[in-house]
């Protein structure tokens, strides 16, 4: 079978194999759109807005990312894969953000980071500086791997990644962020 | 090897929950991956935890029919660009044909230019003074006619 839409270049329309050959495949309709939303749409946007350090982003992205959804016609047997396939329309869209707009969301990281200055004892904020000074796609590799529980596989399909080079990526930017925890003084003894 | 430990969601959990067991222990201080990822794993699930957003995100509603009124303008956009493609091709005939037409007959319409004028219409009147031929007028005429039809279309189009 082969895929009819694609979203980003990555076929919407799976076969057999990846929907197991159990569920029939559906075309989405608005009351499956709409559990699908709600199931979905708050993740989206707390990995978008990480992701970006930008709140009006990370919402417009949201949109972006299930308006092109919804104009792909997706046809998918099971929430997990429509889930995945956003993510990596997400990503995407996070990253012809950056590119487009590097001037503009290296403006909203520092305003993320300035926020957090004045009350220098507020964890949270401190937080979100560490956060914010790892490269976007480290971000996004230990935002999917910690709090989204993907596994390499799945990580690699969000990211347009070889899920060979997953471990790696993700090994350095845990060592970053372990590196960047330890010289602002945030141990797991802080964080519980 | 690209696989991840297979202790690795057991020591993601153990450092999530702060409850490790001595095999565990054991097995992070000889596996370097599993390290690095019980020390990032407390940060991240709390990072998690902090709800940022300030705004509600819209209604699904909202956003099935938005998306429902992208793609009918989408739509719109696609049938509406062969009209489109024949109009700048129709701005560029116009546009030629009127270069050519003065280029090739400026003295002629130089000349009937002069004419314009009471005496001129006058004598004009009398036969005694030459205007110009059938075949430029013609051309003058469908060329007008046609401008002032994509002039229109253009403003109607628009509105």
């Amino acid at each position: 079978m082969t895929a009819e839409a694609t979203l980003f270049g990555v076929p919407l329309l799976l076969d057999e194999s990846c929907t197991g050959g159990r569920e029939p495949r559906r075309p989405m309709d608005e009351a499956r759109f709409e559990r699908f939303y709600r199931a979905t749409a708050g993740s989206l946007w707390a990995y978008l807005f990480r992701l970006t350090g930008d709140a009006s982003a990370a919402d417009d992205l949201v949109q972006k990312a299930f308006f092109n959804f919804l104009r792909s016609k997706p046809t998918f047997a099971s929430d997990e894969h429509m889930k995945r396939y956003l993510f990596r329309a997400a990503t995407n869209l996070a990253f012809d953000h950056f590119r487009d707009k590097k001037r503009r969301a290296s403006r909203a990281l520092d305003e993320v980071r300035a926020a957090g200055s004045p009350d220098k004892g507020d964890l949270r904020h401190d937080m979100m500086r560490v956060f914010s000074e790892l490269k976007p796609r480290e971000r996004a590799l230990l935002w999917l791997a910690h709090v989204e529980e993907s596994n390499h596989e799945e990580i690699g399909e969000a990211l347009g990644l070889k899920t060979k080079s997953i471990k790696v990526l993700l090994f350095r930017a845990r060592k970053k962020l372990g590196e960047l925890l330890t010289r602002r003084g945030i141990g797991p003894e802080v964080l519980r | 090897m690209s696989e991840a430990c297979r202790h690795e969601p057991h020591v993601l959990r153990a450092a999530n929950e702060d409850r490790w067991t001595d095999a565990l222990r054991d097995h992070v201080k000889t596996c370097q991956d599993c390290a690095i990822a019980a020390l990032a794993a407390p940060f991240m699930r709390r990072l998690a935890r902090v709800d940022e957003r300030q705004k509600k995100l819209p209604d699904p509603g909202v956003v099935w029919l938005k998306a429902q009124l992208l793609a009918g303008s989408a739509v719109d956009d696609r049938i509406a660009r062969p009209l489109n493609i024949a109009q700048m091709f129709s701005y560029g005939a116009v546009a030629a044909g009127w270069a050519a037409l003065l280029t090739w007959k400026w003295s002629d319409l130089q000349r009937w230019l002069g004419t314009l004028t009471p005496s001129g219409v006058a004598e004009g009147l009398s036969g005694s003074s030459a205007g110009l031929s059938g075949s430029v007028l013609m051309m003058l005429v469908v060329l007008s006619t046609v401008t002032v039809v994509l002039a229109f279309h253009t403003i109607l189009a628009e509105e």
